[in-house]
This record gives C-alpha cells, structure tokens and sequence, in this order.
C-alpha cells in the first residue's frame, strides 16, 4: 500500500513538474530574446547599429558572460527560425 | 559662491589667453583658482611660459593651480580597469594578453570624449572639495559638444537599459519561483538587488544626471563664448548657441577678442549683420594687442574687461 502511494506521489510529482514545464517556456524563450536584445544593444557597434556610447558597453562588458553566449546562440540560429519557434510551441 | 567657467570657442580665438588671464586675475583677488585645460593639444603651460609635459596639477602662485589634463592617460586607466575586471569574470581570459586588444579600443569612436568627461568628473570632484573657481579650457568646438552632450545622450540610452534590464530579472525571477532557483547557473541575478548590471547602470544614471544638471546650471556654471572679428568664427559661435540651446545650456557671455585686428572687418556688412544673431547675448569687446599676449603685460587689464560680468 505505502509503495503504491508513493507511485502515485512521484507520478503526481512528475505531471506537476510538467506543468511547470509548459507553463514556463514561453517565459524562457521571453527571457533569452530580452537577454539577446541587451546584449545587441551594448554591442550594437559591432554590427554597426546605433549603439549607446561605448564607454557604457565597455563599462558593462566584463559582467556580460551570459548574455554574450546567449547572443552568439542565436545569431547560430537564426538561419532555423522554424525550430525555434516548434520548440516553444512544443512540437515533436 | 563657488563657480565654473567653461571658455568655448572656434581653434585660435584666445581662449586659453582670456582663460589663462581670468585665472591670475582670480588668483590675485585672493580666491583660490584650478585652471584646467582638457584640450589634447594644449598650450596652456606655453602661456604662462612653463615647460611643456609636466604631469599633474602645478602651482603658481597661493591662489593658482594649472594642470593640463593627460587625456590619454584617463582612457588608459579606464581600459586597463575594464580588462581586470574582465579577467576576473572571464577566466578562460586569464591567458590572453587583453591589453593589446584594448590598445585598439583606445582608438574608437567616443572613447576620447569619454577620456574627457572621465578628466572632467575628477575635476569637478576637486573644485568640490575646495577650490573656489574652476576654469575650463576647452578643446575646439566639435569635441566640446560633444562633451556637453554625452550625458543627456546618455541618459536616454540608459533610461532604455534599464527598462529592458528590469524585465530580464523579473523574467528570471518569475522562472525561478516556478521551477526553482536551481534552474538558473550559480551566479546569475534574479533580482535588482544583485544585479551588478542593473547597480552599474545606476552608477552611471547618476553620473550623468549630476553632469547634465550641472551644465544647465546658469548660477554657479558659466560658459563664456570667445569669438574674433570673424565670419567662420562667428557662424562657429551660433552653432554652439544653437546646439546647446537643445539640451537647455545656455551661452552666458560672448567676449569678441583682437577686435581691431583687420580693418576691413570692422566695416564688413555682413559680420555685422552675423553679430545682430548674438544680440541677446551680453557682449564685451577686447581689442588686439600688437605685442604678444603674456601674463605679465596685458593679463589684468584683458581679466579686468570682463571679469565683472562674470562674477
């Protein structure tokens, strides 16, 4: 008995964890957009966009790591919009 | 009251001599005076005939202190603290020599303004903390704009920033109170209180905003436009009217130096007619003088002409 509620525990653990999946993708793929966006901004320059000064990218650059590769990330794929977009919808 | 003098202006016009002359003259009235030049072509210590190259502030007199800013050296220190600190956060940077590529960022588009309004903060700092008039030698005009306008310049770019900024840490931290902190690398913020970024960008909103508020102070900052008997100076002059008009500086007095100079332009229509643009603004004329400007022979009586006005 003891055994079977704690295979119901983990299953209902599970479904819940999967639920939070979903719910949260869209939030992810958000949060990897804006944290690219920022990343572009400061270092606009570099691809020619009109950028802030660039003592003020400079200035924020050695506490950019994250947004850097998440950046080079997406400018990797950005020749495959369509898993991008399969990946938040959830397909396959 | 403690004041600052900025003396702006087309290449050639006798700023550094009305500058230079203002300065002693304050000096000799028993206040205590930092003159400054943050042009990197300086002539300032050829002025009060010192010998070129020396480092650092250097006094006069009681009352004087002169110093031509090394603007190189300010980008250098900037850069070098931007390579520690990336050594310290990148550590697979630990091996490559960083300081050669910042060598070449010295060198990019804004980095001198910055180097100037870096020299600038740290003058402001010493007229705060004793020094009862600040004069500013300014480099010509193009440079100095934009010097004027980098802190509003930048106080859009961070006001944008910090938007963005503020939505990334609400994100992460939405995500985290989902599926946990774990969720995120150890390190990376989840709010405004640890986020060096956000911090960062404070620092510099401040910054700026001191800067940008103390320019438009028409009390305790003055800016003094020199100008010759001269179209190409003249038009250079309402340019600069004109442009800081946009960020609400205003130009406080026009000093018409080496009137005198030619006598075609003192009958030339159309200066006159250029000169008509700048009639709202007080207006003193200083004639030229034959024989080389020192401080010794014509200072006081050039400070003297529009010293009043200024004070």
């Amino acid at each position: 008995m003891k055994e079977r509620l704690s295979k119901i525990k983990e299953s209902f653990l599970l479904f819940a964890k999967g639920l939070r999946e979903r719910s949260t993708s869209a939030l992810e793929a958000e949060l990897k957009e804006l944290e690219n966006a920022f990343a572009l901004i400061l270092l606009g320059a570099l691809t020619g966009m009109p950028a802030p000064p660039s003592y003020l990218g400079i200035k924020l650059l050695p506490f950019l790591e994250r947004e850097i590769r998440i950046m080079i990330c997406r400018s990797e794929s950005l020749g495959d919009i369509f898993a991008d977009w399969f990946d938040i919808l959830d397909f396959g | 009251m403690k004041k600052l003098f900025f003396f702006l202006g087309k290449g050639g016009v006798g700023k550094t001599t009305l500058a230079g002359s203002f300065a002693a003259y304050l000096a000799n009235n028993s206040h205590k005076v930092f003159l400054a030049s943050i042009d990197p072509a300086h002539n300032l210590f050829d002025f009060f005939g010192m010998e070129p190259g020396k480092k650092g502030p250097v006094k006069l007199s009681e009352g004087l202190t002169v110093e031509e800013f090394d603007i190189d050296s300010y980008l250098k220190k900037f850069l070098k603290e931007s390579s520690r600190k990336m050594k310290k956060t990148y550590h697979y940077l630990q091996m490559i020599n960083l300081e050669n590529m910042f060598d070449v960022l010295k060198h990019s588009p804004g980095m001198e303004e910055y180097a100037m309004l870096a020299a600038l903060q740290e003058l402001l700092d010493a007229w705060e903390s004793g020094v009862d008039y600040m004069i500013i030698d300014t480099p010509p005009t193009g440079l100095m704009l934009k010097i004027f306008f980098i802190p509003n310049t930048t106080l859009l770019w961070i006001g944008k920033l910090k938007e963005l900024r503020l939505k990334i840490l609400e994100r992460r931290s939405q995500i985290a109170h989902i599926k946990g902190k774990d969720e995120f690398e150890e390190g990376v913020p989840l709010d405004v209180s640890d986020d060096v970024i956000f911090k960062e960008l404070q620092a510099q909103e401040e910054l700026s905003k001191k800067l940008s508020k103390m320019f438009a102070d028409t009390e305790i900052c003055k800016k003094v436009l020199v100008l010759n008997y001269d179209e190409l100076s003249i038009k250079e002059g309402l340019k600069i009217i004109n442009d800081l008009s946009t960020i609400n500086v205003s130009v406080d007095l026009a000093v018409l130096n080496k009137k005198g100079m030619s006598d075609a332009a003192a009958n030339n229509e159309k200066l006159k007619g250029l000169l008509k643009k700048i009639s709202g603004l007080t207006r003193i004329e200083i004639p030229f003088y034959r024989e080389q400007v020192t401080p010794r022979n014509k200072m006081k009586e050039i400070a003297k002409m529009f010293a009043t006005e200024l004070l």
